[in-house]
């Protein structure tokens, strides 16, 4: 399974995201469905293998453990791997998260009808110089916030880490 | 009614050999043979290297034997089970679940009320009440160990895998740790092994002493332990004890100097 999921998601994440937004432009137009799917495909793929990195770090002694109570397969999988690795796990979602705000204020400045980076080309356009630094800001407080909503869920969610 | 009769673990002729990548292969243990009946408490002793810990994943179904038959109450082991409960070296708790959910992770009982009585009563039993709701990266050495000990016991298993689980405390809390675990051992009438290198350990609460060699592990002796159980602590000062412990250091004087 690692085998055949590593390369292919090895292949993707090295796609440049810019690259497949006129793909996603064809194919899911320029509203809402457009930007999800750039985001998706920016992201998932690193996820994967961030995922399966997260995972494969627990233990051996933990996973010897749930065995010697009789856990199956999955019952190691739910009740030993997951919970363990949930931290960090979360830590890569955090920071995927800011991948998907560039990618979607990318996929907003080339083709979106509305959003921050639509305001922001529409600005250039005019060349309201004020306007595109106010978009540039409200892009990174935007991003600041989600990253201490992570922080702090996190921190309250894995107090035992 | 035979199920009385048959031994709990019976190892006949085991050996163990490991196959590490790039490297020569590793006779871990060889040629090992021994049985334990119900409720019987016998120590493995020897050097470090000894193979000791492989003769404990053996029992528990953690390894498959390369050679030979590892059996529980008379069927051929083929992995873990929760009728035999392990406890290692390692402080494993799991640290996402508070000491009271650590305690509980193995008990199957649907009924929230008896679920929670069960918990509670090994809970005090181990002294860790007051820390129910702590997560065990708060617990010190000694408290961990119990915290495992309580974890694996309250599943009731017939058979207890101990693998130096007293390795890392100081001597006070070992001793009452040793006494601790005499106790539990007896109330719930289950079979142990318990790896270690310290001899007197291995004599204060063994009925027998395996002695093993230096890898490849074989036996190479066992001792009797006559002394009836309980046994007091003042057993530690007594004839017998003192007498088995030059025994056991004169059988086996240099391998266990570099234990």
């Amino acid at each position: 399974m690692a085998r055949l999921v590593e390369p292919l998601c090895g292949f993707t994440r090295y796609l440049p995201v810019a690259a497949l937004v006129p793909l996603c432009i064809l194919w899911f137009g320029i509203d809402d469905s457009q930007k999800v799917a750039v985001i998706v495909i920016g992201v998932v793929f690193q996820l994967v293998l961030l995922f399966a990195a997260d995972t494969s770090a627990v233990p051996s002694e933990l996973v010897e453990a749930g065995r010697t109570f009789g856990l199956t397969r999955m019952g190691i999988v739910w009740r030993i791997v997951l919970p363990w690795s949930m931290p960090a796990i979360w830590d890569d979602m955090r920071i995927s998260a800011g991948w998907a705000w560039s990618y979607l204020v990318l996929a907003e400045l080339v083709a979106g009808n509305r959003g921050v980076g639509y305001f922001v080309i529409q600005s250039q356009r005019f060349l309201e110089t004020e306007r595109v630094f106010a978009g540039i800001l409200f892009i990174g407080l935007l991003g600041v916030a989600t990253d201490l909503a992570f922080r702090l869920t996190g921190k309250r969610m894995f107090r035992w880490a | 009614m035979g199920l009385t009769t048959i031994d709990v673990l019976r190892l006949s002729g085991v050996g163990k050999t490991f196959f590490p990548p790039g490297r020569a292969p590793l006779i871990a243990v060889d040629d090992l043979s021994f049985s334990l009946a119900p409720g019987e408490f016998v120590s493995v002793l020897g050097p470090s290297g000894c193979g000791k810990s492989t003769v404990l994943r053996l029992a528990a179904g953690l390894e498959l034997p390369t050679s030979g038959d590892v059996r529980f109450r008379g069927e051929p082991i083929t992995g873990p089970s929760r009728d035999r409960g392990v406890v290692f070296q390692a402080y494993n708790a799991f640290p996402w679940l508070t000491v009271k959910e650590n305690i509980g992770f193995g008990l199957q009982e649907d009924d929230q009320a008896k679920r929670q009585k069960t918990i509670d009563h090994w809970l005090s039993l181990t002294g860790l009440a007051d820390f129910a709701d702590n997560y065990p990266k708060s617990l010190s050495g000694g408290m961990r160990q119990r915290l495992a000990l309580a974890r694996t016991l309250i599943v009731e298993p017939a058979l207890l895998l101990l693998d130096e689980p007293f390795g890392a405390l100081d001597e006070p809390v070992r001793r009452s740790m040793q006494r601790t675990l005499q106790t539990f051992a007896s109330e719930l009438d289950c079979a142990v092994v318990f790896v270690t290198h310290d001899v007197g350990e291995a004599i204060y609460l063994g009925d027998r002493v395996l002695l093993m060699s230096s890898r490849p592990g074989r036996i190479i002796k066992i001792f009797t332990v006559e002394q009836p159980k309980p046994r007091d602590p003042a057993f530690y000062a007594e004839d017998e004890f003192k007498t088995l412990y030059e025994r056991i250091i004169d059988y086996f004087p240099n391998s266990l100097a570099d234990a």
